[in-house]
């Protein structure tokens, strides 16, 4: 879910929005947005996603998408249209 | 441009070895958790890449991104080793296909080669689009960068040149093979058998006579003090562009001595 967060931010979301990292504050933000309940603390999501090697560190409290996470959620995500 | 593909075969490969030796039922050393990892990073930030720019689209790829994606995911959790052992025979499977692929657009771009290589380079270039085609396309690629005019640095080109000769000294030579011959020991300071000793083992094993062992091993030696001298010497040089001219000489030579050593050790020689 982060590295879909992620994705959003960095290709998808309307231009004033867009970002090449993230932090807490946008995991808290769009897990809310989308209703979604992680099941660890979201100070330790963007971590634990960097621990699993989807997440590169980017600098204090931000991580950047790495192309193996990039690549998760985009093989992993229906196409638009054949959903 | 073929060395993250190589290497990433034979990381996945030597994975897959050092599985099957080991009996535990599942995969709990973090040191092999690590080995996964770094296989799949390395396939992801470099191999993914370079076979992307060698032609192989996106779709082709699919079955080995989703296979590496399985074996991250087994390497997140604790998993059994049979669990890891089915993603890799898959991602084998997958990359005779995807070898096979590459065979063909290297194939299909022969026709560049075959205007800036001639003579015994035509032949060296037929026999490793047969036998290494990743190897083929970055000699093929080497020769077109160096017939292409003068050129600010020179160190891409021996690098290039120096990893397809240690990719076909691999390929015929494989570590273990070598350290398993009569009187092989490992020269001071390496954990692994050299160029030369590959070039000796090869020619050992093909009877050559001993002045053939000795020239083609002995050029090598100087081959790899070469193309490792030039590399640190352009790198030192910094404003490359005033130093053109020695360096693309002193790569011209490489490029010679190579060639020579490849002939030897594919059996390519001039009718």
């Amino acid at each position: 879910m982060a590295a879909i967060v992620a994705h959003y931010l960095a290709d998808l979301a309307p231009a004033g929005e867009r970002r090449d990292t993230i932090g807490t504050a946008e995991i808290t933000r769009y897990f809310g947005q989308a209703g979604y309940r992680s099941q660890s603390d979201p100070r330790f999501v963007l971590s634990n996603a960097k621990a699993a090697g989807y997440f590169d560190s980017a600098g204090r409290g931000a991580y950047k998408l790495n192309p193996v996470g990039y690549n998760l959620v985009t093989a992993g995500l229906p196409r638009r249209g054949s959903d | 441009m073929a060395e993250p593909v190589s290497e990433f075969w034979s990381s996945l490969s030597a994975f897959h070895t050092s599985l099957r030796k080991s009996k535990t039922i599942n995969v709990n050393r973090q040191s092999e958790r690590d080995t996964a990892r770094h296989i799949v990073q390395l396939y992801f930030r470099e191999t993914r890449p370079t076979l992307l720019q060698l032609g192989i689209s996106e779709e082709q790829l699919n079955a080995t991104d989703s296979g590496l994606q399985k074996v991250l995911e087994l390497a997140n959790s604790v998993s059994t080793r049979k669990a890891y052992q089915r993603a890799i025979s898959q991602l084998i499977r997958a990359r005779n296909e995807l070898e096979l692929r590459v065979h063909v657009l290297v194939g299909q771009r022969s026709t560049g080669a075959s205007i800036v290589a001639g003579g015994d380079e035509a032949r060296i270039l037929q026999t490793l689009q047969q036998m290494l085609p990743l190897s083929a396309a970055a000699y093929q690629q080497a020769l077109i960068d160096l017939s292409s005019g003068p050129r600010l640095s020179y160190r891409g080109i021996a690098v290039e040149l120096r990893e397809v000769l240690r990719e076909v000294l691999d390929h015929l030579a494989p570590d273990e093979d070598v350290e398993k011959s009569p009187n092989f020991r490992l020269e001071h300071g390496r954990d692994k058998p050299t160029m030369a000793q590959k070039a000796r083992h090869i020619l050992h094993s093909r009877r050559s006579g001993s002045n053939e062992v000795k020239t083609t091993a002995d050029a090598i030696d100087l081959i790899d003090g070469m193309a490792g001298n030039l590399v640190r010497t352009i790198y030192s040089r910094g404003a490359a562009a005033v130093h053109v001219p020695p360096a693309a000489t002193d790569v011209q030579v490489l490029r010679m001595q190579i060639n020579a050593s490849l002939a030897t050790l594919l059996n390519v020689f001039s009718p």
